[in-house]
């Protein structure tokens, strides 16, 4: 059974692929808790990790998760100027772009790692992102992550 | 070992429908550590509460885990219910497996998965949860206020009513600030001066405040609650407790004619002995030891010495510094014009009658250059048509600055409006972009320029000015009609706009506040928190934080007093735990950290062994400017540096407990 | 040579006997006439034995980490202009004062790469010298209290050598391709962190990979364990590394280190604009950021 499983897994992608998201207390997180009183459905693939500021997620996270064995990884907070730690997303932001082209560099494949800015009064964005991320993610090619998976 | 309790809440059906609640308990009891796992209909309800409390009790529980609504909305809840059972607050985590599972999921199954998942992460998180403490900072109740314009003193009087000791540093020899320069303000035309000078004694009188004129902060340091400052009080060659500000000195002092009166914009002179006006708080001169004969020339002029009846004139006075310690600061820096020499095409500079908006206010007023006679610089004759040109400089990217300087339109209106008044017969021309008069009563007074008073206004910009046959020619374009207008005119009045005072950014550093591109200081949150600075403790007021006008200069100023006020109502500041911490032992001081801190609360610290020698410096957290963000904690290489609550190993755990 | 010698003597001399400082940090002759090794000179008397030519390889900045170099207080050191730049990167780390060291820089149009060098190479051409020699832009040491004038000539290229052809070649490759390359080269990795030791800019006192609440890095040597050492060492490196190259001279099994720290020095520079090492008083690129920073990646 497993090995079937397994089998499928590989040859047509991932159907239940798991996806961390780390956000930020102030806007991520208050933006997905809108989206739930405001009842929105999104895919349930998600799991997500509360920081009090995108400036505290650190990039090693990332390589964190996937060895987890996350199909998927988002990092999301505040819009820039909206920082309610005045610049953790700006210094954030830089090292993010950094590293994200050494990731792409050494062979992780990008469409695996997500960037977005989700404020308190965008529930429907954070839907929105939620739901393209795991499409996106369930037609790549199992595997495409390889260097951080065992 | 772990003693943890899990607490799954039904919220009636919000959770319950789609979540499978006795599923998530049940997963729950096999997790390593867990004691207890139970489930409830309402958790935040009183008996769920007790039932709470109970459980942590009876079995002795080292943490809680609430499955239930978002920790927005009952964190605080559940953590107080913790106290109450001597349960460090801390200990209490929420899996929010409503608003982020049963409200936006359908499948049953599948949510209640997630839901299994969003618990165990917090179960391990709170195994790894450490003992907080709040932290409790002592306040020291004595407020600064930098800046002696309308909102610096606004402040300092609110500040001083309300009981609290108030420094009052200004750098100039008098308090008043630019509005003690306009004439008459918008949109009742009151005197400014009539209505400035009674505040301006309340502060000197006020048995709360302590006025430093002709003084500056030169050092700040520490933090909220007790800064401590250095005030350089400038030699002011004169006696303060003894001057009886009679005049006598300015009266003879023979530089009477090459100094430019910085209070009167250059439009008249002063003496090296001054004060900048007559109604100056204190009435005490300041002596200019730049352009003083006495010092120029080696001693030789003691006119001002000789005139003195009480000899309170002292060549030898040095600078002092003084030392004080404050629990609040209020930074009221005010604002300077922008250069209107960038405006080459305007003539400012070449020719003599094309003035600031600041400048003719010293023309209309009584106390003005000309006695509030409307003279132009040149000639002295009265004019009698004057172009006014607004956006001098604002909204303009290009040469000055992109943003809207506020309080032209409504001055330009009012120099329109008081020229009508005091020449009959007269003509104004305006030249606008828009014209923005927003707030109460604005309006109306703008249509009065225009109808009652026969200003006419052009929707357009000027090209050029130029002179000919003794008149100011102007050249622009009139958008409305399509035309090009051409003018001749006596004078000219330039609505220039306003930018930071001069060396305010510096005072910024000082402080350790952030300012914004133009040098603007910027507020904590844009919204939410726009009088306080960046930095606890520092509040600020008046056009330091962007331009606005006098009454807002005034609501700043109270606004700014009443937080203090505020904070002063307790002995003690106190601040959540959840801030950063240094492991000393392996620190190297690169300081990455201290970069990426925007409440400047990361400093260097000497570690001394016995004897007192230096071993090396680390970073150190300030616990009152700590807010725990964790900037530092990304970059610090080491992983040197932590966040209480958000610690590296718990976020570890969370990641590592996912099943996937 | 024998010219440089006796300057760069003399200067030690002054500086010792005037106790300006109480170490000189420089080359020597080593075991054969192609290589040099690092002295540590602390007497006036040896200062004969301070040498300088184009087989002198080593980054000298890596010393000053140490504790037993930094007890000395005060201390002279020759540099290159490359290995000026890690000094540079020092002092804005704040890990070395300015006041506390005396730069003796020297001129260099290149040094001869070590293998060949071993193998009796001595002349200085672009098929000779190391990939950083051909980019050099700072033949003379930015910051510098002495400086002694090179012997060698400059170095003709002939265009035929693309110093990023490789960078180049990487980035063209799908991310299956780059990760095969990659798990080829990291296979090799042993984990002896002779990369991290040799790096003057690697001076924490204890290294992320020791920390171990949490395990930030698997500590085997596993596919993941090694992927992990070597991003984190070359992100922990962006925007800091001065491309000395020591890294990749010390890794006994050969993994082209330099790949990915050029990778980073070029995304640094096409992002932000900065290069490191280049000015002591600039502010590190991830100490600062701009509201216009580089945003197309995030939603």
């Amino acid at each position: 059974m497993e090995d079937k499983k397994e089998e499928l897994a590989k040859t047509s992608g991932d159907n239940d692929p798991r996806i961390i998201a780390f956000v930020c207390n102030w806007c991520t997180y208050s933006g997905a808790d809108l989206a739930g009183t405001s009842r929105m459905k999104y895919a349930d693939n998600v799991r997500v990790i509360k920081l009090p500021c995108s400036g505290r997620i650190d990039p090693m996270f990332i390589v964190e998760a996937f060895k987890k064995g996350a199909k998927g990884v988002l990092i999301s907070g505040c819009h820039p100027g909206d920082c309610h730690y005045i610049s953790g997303n700006y210094h954030s932001r830089r090292k993010y772009a950094i590293f994200r082209n050494l990731l792409g560099f050494l062979g992780v494949d990008l469409n695996r790692v997500e960037f977005s800015w989700v404020s308190a009064s965008e529930g429907n964005k954070w839907v929105h992102i939620i739901n393209e991320f795991t499409d996106k993610i369930k037609s790549l090619k199992n595997g495409s992550n390889d260097i951080f998976k065992k | 070992m772990s003693r943890i309790g899990v607490f799954v809440c039904w919220c009636g059906s919000n959770i319950a429908g789609t979540v499978d609640v006795e599923k998530v308990r049940d997963e729950a009891s096999k997790i390593p550590g867990v004691v207890s796992a139970v489930d409830y209909k309402y958790m935040c309800s009183d008996p769920g509460q007790n039932s709470l409390r109970n459980v942590i009790k009876e079995k002795n529980l080292t943490g809680v885990v609430l499955a239930a609504c978002s920790p927005h909305m009952h964190e605080n809840t559940f953590r107080k219910a913790a106290i109450k059972e001597g349960l460090n607050p801390y200990f209490v985590e929420i899996a929010n497996i409503r608003e982020q599972v049963s409200w936006v999921h359908d499948d049953k199954e599948r949510a209640t998965s997630k839901a299994v998942d969003l618990m165990t992460m917090m179960v391990e998180k709170v195994k790894r949860d450490r003992s907080i403490d709040d932290v409790k900072v002592p306040l020291h109740k004595k407020t600064l206020v930098i800046g002696g314009g309308i909102s610096g003193i606004q402040a300092a009087l609110d500040i001083a009513n309300g009981g609290v000791e108030v420094l009052l540093v200004e750098k100039e020899p008098s308090i008043g600030g630019r509005m003690i320069q306009l004439d008459e303000t918008f949109p009742t035309l009151d005197c400014s001066s009539c209505i400035m000078t009674p505040k301006m004694v309340e502060v000197n009188q006020h048995p709360n405040i302590k006025l430093y004129t002709y003084s500056e902060v030169t050092d700040v340091s520490g933090y909220i609650g007790n800064f401590k400052i250095k005030i350089k009080k400038k030699a002011r060659s004169v006696v303060e407790k003894d001057c009886t500000g009679c005049g006598n000195c300015w009266n003879v002092c023979p530089m009477h004619k090459n100094v430019k009166s910085e209070f009167n914009v250059n439009l008249s002179e002063r003496t090296a002995i001054y004060v900048p006006f007559p109604q100056a708080v204190p009435l005490i001169p300041a002596l200019d030891r730049a352009v003083c004969l006495h010092f120029k020339k080696g001693g030789k002029c003691v006119k001002c010495y000789e005139a003195c009846g009480p000899k309170c004139i002292d060549f030898n006075l040095q600078d002092e510094i003084v030392e004080e310690t404050v629990g609040a600061i209020v930074a009221a820096t005010g604002y300077d014009l922008i250069e209107n020499s960038l405006y080459g095409e305007y003539g400012y500079g070449k020719y003599k009658d094309v003035v600031s908006g600041l400048q003719f206010e010293r023309l209309l007023s009584a106390s003005g250059p000309t006695e509030g006679l409307v003279k132009r610089p040149s000639d002295g004759a009265t004019p009698k048509t004057i172009v006014f040109i607004q956006c001098v400089g604002s909204r303009d990217p290009e040469k000055g600055v992109p943003y809207c300087s506020k309080v032209c339109c409504m001055y330009t209106a009012k120099h329109a409006k008081l020229f009508a008044h005091k020449v009959h017969g007269s003509q104004s021309y305006v030249f606008y972009i828009d014209i923005r008069a927003t707030s109460k009563g604005y309006e109306e007074f703008v249509r009065g320029t225009m109808e009652q008073d026969g200003a006419i206004y052009l929707r357009g910009r000027v090209s050029r000015i130029y002179e000919d046959e003794g008149k100011l020619i102007i050249k622009g374009a009139d958008t409305l009609s399509g035309n090009q207008v051409e003018i001749a005119a006596d004078m000219v009045v330039l609505a220039t706009g306003v930018i930071p005072k001069k060396g305010s950014d510096k005072v910024a550093q000082m402080l350790g506040i952030s300012y914004d591109k133009y040098g603007f200081y910027t507020e904590s949150h844009p919204k939410l928190r726009p009088t306080e600075s960046s930095t606890a403790g520092i509040f600020l007021a008046g056009m330091a934080q962007g331009p606005r006008d006098i009454p807002e200069s005034v609501v700043s100023g109270s606004a700014a007093a009443s937080k203090i006020l505020g904070l002063f109502s307790k002995d003690e500041y106190e601040v959540e735990g959840t801030i950063a911490s240094v492991n000393e032992a392996t620190c190297v001081a690169c300081f990455y950290c201290r970069r990426v801190c925007a409440y400047n609360a990361i400093s260097g610290k000497d570690i001394k062994d016995r004897s007192g020698k230096l071993i090396k410096v680390v970073a150190n957290v300030n616990p009152g400017l700590c807010v725990g963000c964790g900037a530092c904690v990304n970059a610090c290489f080491s992983k040197t540096i932590d966040v209480k609550g958000f610690m590296d190993d718990q976020i570890y755990a969370e990641i590592r407990s996912l099943s996937v | 040579m024998a010219n440089i010698d006796e300057k760069l003597q003399k200067i030690a001399r002054d500086l010792l006997e005037s106790k300006e400082v109480s170490l000189i940090i420089g080359y020597t002759g080593g075991s054969h006439p192609q290589r040099m090794r690092p002295v540590f000179i602390t007497k006036p008397e040896d200062v004969g034995r301070l040498s300088f030519n184009r087989h002198s390889v080593q980054d000298l900045a890596v010393f000053l980490k140490k504790q037993e170099v930094k007890k000395f207080g005060r201390i002279g050191i020759v540099v290159k202009g490359c290995d000026e730049k890690a000094l540079n990167v020092l002092m804005q780390e704040y890990q070395v004062s300015r006041e506390n060291i005396k730069i003796i820089g020297v001129e260099c149009n290149g040094v001869i790469r070590q293998d060949l060098a071993d193998k009796g190479e001595t002349d200085l051409s672009e098929n000779t010298v190391y990939d950083k020699c051909l980019m050099c832009g700072e033949h003379t040491p930015i910051l510098h209290d002495y400086l002694i004038e090179c012997a060698d000539p400059q170095i003709s290229m002939s265009g035929d050598i693309k110093p990023f052809a490789k960078i180049e070649e990487l980035d063209s490759m799908s991310s299956e391709e780059k990760d095969v390359f990659w798990e080829k080269e990291f296979d090799k990795c042993i984990k002896c962190y002779a990369c991290r030791q040799a790096c003057p800019l690697c001076y924490c006192s204890r290294c992320i990979v020791e920390k171990n609440v949490p395990q930030w890095i698997d500590t085997n040597f596993g596919k993941i364990g090694n992927a992990q050492w070597n991003l984190i060492r070359a992100y922990h490196l962006a925007g800091r590394c001065i491309g000395c190259g020591e890294c990749e001279r010390a890794c006994p099994v050969n993994i082209p280190l330099m790949l990915i720290n050029g990778k980073m020095a070029r995304s640094i520079h096409d992002l932000f604009g900065y290069k490191s090492g280049l000015d002591v008083d600039a502010k590190p690129v991830f100490g600062v950021f701009s509201e216009s920073d580089f945003n197309d990646f995030i939603k």
